[in-house]
């Protein structure tokens, strides 16, 4: 329970610094009032605050890094794209093989066709002679 | 704000111009965390390109569940940052040489180098944490984040990290006692 009254000041302190970004010596006085011994952790917490700053990359090192991403993500979309316009050209090709075999089919049932109807009026023409 | 967020994650999955936003809403805040992390802005850079480029990868495969996008990048960034600890820890590489902890020149010279060494000494300590601990101050302090929003990027409840903050300050104090006694 105690711990948790602690670990309480203590975050709400660190909150309060990273808000004002400046240490508050009333609100330290106020707070080690009634728990001296938060006192070296306080202070801890204001060192931290004062080391702990952010830190901004080199503007190259970013417009170079910003470019490779979006030639990354340029490339993908383009893959994809050619990705989803694969399956068209599968059916495509199907329906020229399809095309071809029933043109196949239709040429050798032609060629069927002229023969018997060749050998039938061969069969045909001895009687009428 | 989360809500515009979400769109524009849902378009950064196929537009590149979105992952671009993206980008540049999130490249100093991820650059920071790992440059903590590691302690030297030439792997900061690397470990930086390392995490959109992951980002990039898997973004296809990312599903909103209430924690903002920058949660997930933090924690790819902790994972790259882990994997790097791990390779470089037979080497021990913590440079602070390129740390800029100059504070502005109001006081005398004398007073702001022993400030640095302070700061440096204290930043040492802080490497020497536990990847998890170290993860905490550097969102505290660094990003500024609320303890919710520290708790949603570690997994964790809010009680558990106020917990964790209490136990790291803890550390630090013995780290530093035992680095400042004679």
């Amino acid at each position: 329970m105690r711990e948790a009254v602690i670990a309480n000041l203590l975050t709400a302190y660190a909150d309060y610094l990273v808000s004002t970004k400046t240490g508050d010596e009333d609100h330290m006085k106020r707070l080690t009032t009634h728990q001296v011994e938060l006192a070296p952790l306080l202070q801890i917490a204001e060192r931290l605050n004062r080391a702990l700053k952010p830190v901004t990359p080199a503007s190259a090192f970013k417009t170079r890094l910003r470019q490779e991403l979006l030639a990354t993500a340029a490339r993908r979309a383009e893959e994809r794209g050619i990705e989803k316009q694969v399956p068209f050209l599968r059916r495509k090709e199907v329906v020229i093989g399809v095309a071809a075999v029933i043109g196949s089919v239709l040429s050798v049932a032609g060629i069927v066709a002229a023969l018997l109807w060749r050998q039938r009026s061969m069969t045909r023409a001895p009687h009428t002679t | 704000m989360l809500a515009d967020e979400s769109g524009l994650v849902e378009r950064a999955k196929t537009d590149p111009e979105a992952f671009g936003i993206l980008y540049e809403r999130y490249v100093n805040k991820v650059y920071s965390y790992i440059y903590y992390r590691v302690g030297n802005h030439h792997d900061a850079e690397d470990l930086t390109a390392r995490t959109f480029h992951r980002a990039l990868d898997h973004i296809d495969h990312y599903v909103q569940r209430g924690a903002p996008f920058s949660a997930w990048l933090y924690r790819i960034a902790h994972n790259l940052g882990a994997n790097w600890h791990r390779d470089h820890s037979r080497r021990q590489v913590v440079s602070l040489e390129d740390v800029n902890l100059s504070p502005p020149l109001r006081e005398g010279p004398q007073h702001v180098t022993e400030q640095r060494e302070e700061e440096n000494e204290l930043l040492a300590a802080v490497r020497r944490l536990p990847a998890d601990r170290q993860q905490l101050l550097i969102l505290k302090f660094v990003e500024e984040m609320s303890n919710t929003q520290i708790g949603t990027v570690m997994g964790r409840s809010e009680g558990a990290i106020k917990s964790l903050y209490h136990r790291t300050l803890l550390s630090l104090r013995e780290m530093l006692e035992a680095v400042e006694a004679p």
